[in-house]
């Protein structure tokens, strides 16, 4: 059997509000009088969100929650004999930011270490390959750690996605042992999709090869606290909006039929924290009671790949809950890709 | 895009609707189908498929389907 043991984050101290969102947009030009805070609210169910420092990168919000979880849950690093690092803006090219992070955070040298480059799904995923490892007895412990920085490459214009994105980083053990008062949810049958059809309605243009920022792209953007250097996240809402209306009630039922479970037996559901509006509306349609729908999206906003994690972590800080219980994760978003497994704890 | 085209996309974003059941003189407000849930995903697909951005006081103002075909219409550039 394999575990989730434990889960810990780390979130950058600055935040940045409604209010703020609004008088930054005036400021870099915005012209939309009926923008308010509470429009903002409205769309996506966020108070808050958190903003990583100009200087710091996934990386370092990673090692932080890393640290975080070797404290919070006692667990003797050299122990750890893979490393997962699932970002969407990895530290270079080359090298492989987990082969950094073996280093900074004074892991084995007997270790793998390897990037997942995936958003939404990216924990899932990092739960999949973690689960494979072990299994096939390449690993016994894994680290699986989850971080993204989307407000370096949002515009301040751009209302919506930063209404609804938020920076932080989450680290999870995955064992074949269970961990002294930690979680220990078994990870059982995984369901993967990809549709690359959504390349263009969910990306971050100029961010690598394909078509580079150059110097002309990046001049328009100097004046902005970010400058966008590391490329300007797009959206096309209503498609991604329709994707998850069609996507993620499929993809529950493929993990429920995969697990050989019924509706009834799922006592949580905890999906990617896309949209708060947007859970709301997929759970209405779903027909699931909402207590066992877990929205966690108020204060900490969108954290891509963390978003799971951190609505996990945020019920078990809450005791939301109790041994015995069936949890369905799913991710889904940016590829198009999507995911979920079952956890029994 | 014909009427039809238009009408037929319409109804697949409907779960529990017959096939055939949508025509372009039929009153969506009347269907049992129709919610305020509904009506946000056609206003998501209309602005999917054709890059029109309708809004609720749009939809209230119609009520066939062939009328929000031609008010679709009217709003493509």
């Amino acid at each position: 059997v394999i575990y989730v043991n434990a889960i810990s984050f780390h979130l950058p101290q600055e935040t940045l509000s409604n209010e703020a969102i609004i008088s930054e947009y005036k400021e870099y030009g915005g012209l939309n009088e009926t923008i308010t805070p509470s429009t903002l609210y409205a769309q996506c169910g966020v108070k808050n969100r958190h903003i990583c420092s100009f200087d710091d990168t996934t990386k370092d919000l990673g090692n932080k929650a890393a640290e975080a979880l070797f404290e919070e849950w006692n667990i003797d690093k050299s122990t750890i004999d893979y490393i997962i690092f699932v970002s969407d803006a990895l530290e270079y090219k080359g090298p492989t930011t987990a082969c950094i992070m073996q280093h900074n955070l004074g892991l084995n040298q007997g270790i793998g270490a390897i990037d997942i480059l995936h958003g939404c799904t990216g924990w899932v995923y990092g739960l999949s390959l973690a689960k494979a490892l072990i299994v096939s007895q390449q690993a016994s412990n894994v680290l699986l750690v989850t971080a993204e920085t989307p407000t370096k490459v949002i515009h301040p214009i751009d209302t919506e996605l930063r209404a609804l994105f938020s920076d932080g980083a989450a680290a999870t053990l995955v064992s074949d042992n269970t961990l002294k008062n930690g979680l220990n949810g078994s990870i059982n049958n995984f369901i993967l999709g990809t549709d690359g059809s959504g390349e263009k309605h969910l990306w971050t243009e100029r961010s690598a090869t394909r078509e580079p920022a150059d110097i002309e792209w990046l001049t328009q953007y100097k004046d902005l606290p970010t400058k966008l250097l590391w490329g300007r996240l797009r959206m096309k809402s209503s498609k991604i909006f329709l994707f998850a209306l069609r996507k993620v009630p499929a993809l529950i039922q493929q993990v429920l039929e995969k697990n050989d479970l019924e509706k009834e037996a799922i006592d949580f559901y905890v999906l990617h924290q896309a949209n708060g509006t947007m859970l709301e509306f997929l759970r209405k349609k779903m027909k699931i009671p909402q207590e066992k729908f877990i929205i966690t999206i108020e204060d900490t906003g969108n954290t891509v790949s963390s978003s799971i994690p951190l609505a996990m972590k945020n019920c078990m800080d809450r005791n939301v809950f109790k041994k015995g219980n069936t949890i369905l994760v799913a991710g889904f978003g940016i590829g198009y890709s999507w995911g979920g497994t079952i956890l029994k704890l | 895009m014909t009427v039809i085209q238009f009408t037929n996309l319409l109804e697949a974003e409907f779960d529990d609707l017959e096939p055939g059941t949508l025509k372009p003189d039929t009153d969506f407000r009347n269907l049992d189908e129709w919610s305020s849930l509904q009506a946000l995903i056609i206003i998501a697909l209309i602005d999917s498929e054709y890059d029109v951005a309708l809004n609720d006081e749009d939809l209230s103002n119609i009520s066939t389907i062939a009328e929000l075909y031609e008010l679709v219409k009217s709003k493509m550039v």
